[in-house]
């Protein structure tokens, strides 16, 4: 295996979690974002689909989740920056003996509400999701989500039955939103015992005509909230972009002028409410139309999308980002950084004006995480 | 005598040790693996998922057989066997 270099990483320095199918890198670099020193590879030959930084409390923590084919999936954290991993003795995010499932895999991990500094979730395939209080030091399934009547019916995707988006309401710490492939989006009021199907408007291709926006089942790849207008919602479908103003309560279609409204990946700019996406070109084939890597950016809600693509290849570039390989920071101007199915991985220092490559030859990207270290 | 043979990764719970033999006798597989995790708990959660099903790429062989051509957890054990844990061929 190889020997893994570390980094060391000072107030003020971003970081960029890299999750491949062949273990996680972290790199670092200074707030200018010119250069960047790579941690890793930790876990080798371990797909590394969710990675998050913890930094309430005073700590400074990463966390990663570690699937195996062979030893199944578990959480490992480190207060290093990765120079060590804990190796717990036994698994901590699991169903209940039984219960009518096993973790096949760990797709997510997340912070809980601003005021539960000790709250973190996990999301899993099979769909569940699960909670810690105790920052991860142990995990409980949500019984309310597990127990949903729908369960039995979500059906699984290309990836898997998998839940792998979540989302704290900053402005409500009782709501909370899950996607899943195959079951569409899912909202709590009351911090997780009822959940509500919020799906009206998004389309269900999959499905004969006369049934293409049900109540649920759709196949939602990616929501994402606006900080600084939590009931502002963006989402990513299996065919489909939408926009929610009303806490998803209900959607409307806002592919206006993209090249596909396929895609996988979508982020919100923190500091001005810009949504970024990687179009992709038909479910069937999933790689950038035109052969051209191009994020596209919305600066007005969705009413129109420019293309951004200055020092991204725009030739023979056939890529796929993942639900999970598009991250911005919060710094002035954001930082936006990507990985593809193809092992490169792009930056852009300025909310997406110029691209340059940051790595090009690591295994197949499926995670990207940022964080400016406090 | 029970003998439990395992290899590679692991052993990082087994305190390096490739060949655990047992200090209880058991009748099937399933109660040696107790035996096991006994003593090497870290084993438990990476060799069988949690509800107790022996994990999809895992293969146990008792005395050069595979269980999954027997009765899986199930297998009865001879008084004396030796028991093998190995990762499947599977990855990419």
């Amino acid at each position: 295996m190889p020997e893994p270099k570390h980094v060391t990483a000072n107030s003020g320095d971003v970081l960029l979690l890299t999750g491949t199918m062949k273990g996680a890198f972290v790199l670092r670099s200074d707030k200018a974002r010119e250069d960047w020193e790579v941690g890793g590879p930790y876990f080798p030959g371990r797909a590394i689909y969710a990675l998050a930084y913890d930094d309430r409390s005073g700590r400074h923590r990463l966390w990663a989740a570690v699937n195996s084919s062979y030893w199944g999936s578990y959480l490992s954290s480190s207060d290093d920056f990765g120079k060590t991993w804990t190796e717990p003795e036994t698994y901590g995010v699991k169903f209940p003996e039984g219960a009518d499932a096993s973790v096949k895999q760990i797709w997510q991990i997340a912070l809980g509400h601003a005021d539960e500094p000790d709250t973190l979730y996990c999301g899993v395939e099979p769909a569940a999701l699960f909670k810690s209080t105790d920052a991860g030091a142990s995990w409980s399934l949500v019984e309310g989500l597990y127990n949903h009547p729908h369960r039995s019916q979500w059906m699984p995707g290309g990836g898997g039955l998998c839940l792998h988006t979540i989302l704290p309401d900053a402005s409500d710490r009782k709501r909370l939103f899950v996607a899943i492939s195959t079951g569409g989006v899912y909202r709590t009021d009351d911090g997780g015992a009822n959940w509500q199907p919020r799906n009206v408007g998004i389309r269900a291709q999959f499905l004969p005509p006369e049934q293409r926006y049900p109540e649920w089942g759709q196949c939602v790849h990616k929501i994402a909230s606006n900080p600084a207008n939590p009931k502002q919602l963006f989402l990513q479908n299996h065919w489909g972009l939408y926009r929610s103003d009303d806490g998803g309560d209900s959607w409307t279609d806002i592919a206006n002028g993209v090249p596909s409204d396929f895609g996988f990946a979508m982020e919100v700019d923190p500091n001005d409410g810009s949504v970024f996406i990687i179009p992709l070109e038909s479910d069937e084939f999933r790689c950038t139309p035109e052969g051209k890597l191009r994020v596209y950016r919305t600066r007005d809600a969705g009413a129109s999308w420019v293309a951004t693509q200055s020092g991204l290849p725009q030739e023979n570039a056939l890529e796929t980002v993942l639900r999970d390989g598009l991250s911005m920071d919060s710094l002035q101007p954001s930082g936006i950084y990507f990985g593809t199915r193809s092992g490169k991985l792009f930056g852009s220092k300025d909310a997406g004006e110029s691209w340059s490559a940051i790595l090009e030859s690591l295994p197949a990207v499926v995670c990207v995480k940022t964080a400016v270290v406090n | 005598m029970i003998t439990i043979n395992v290899a590679g990764f692991l052993t990082d719970f087994t305190n390096g040790r490739s060949e655990i033999a047992l200090d209880s006798q058991a009748a099937t597989l399933r109660k040696a693996l107790a035996n096991l995790w006994e003593q090497h708990l870290g084993l438990r959660d990476r060799v069988l998922n949690e509800q107790g099903d022996l994990r999809p790429h895992v293969n146990i062989f008792v005395n050069g057989e595979n269980v999954r051509r027997q009765q899986l957890l199930d297998t009865t054990l001879p008084e004396s066997c030796e028991i093998t844990i190995l990762p499947s061929v599977s990855g990419g």
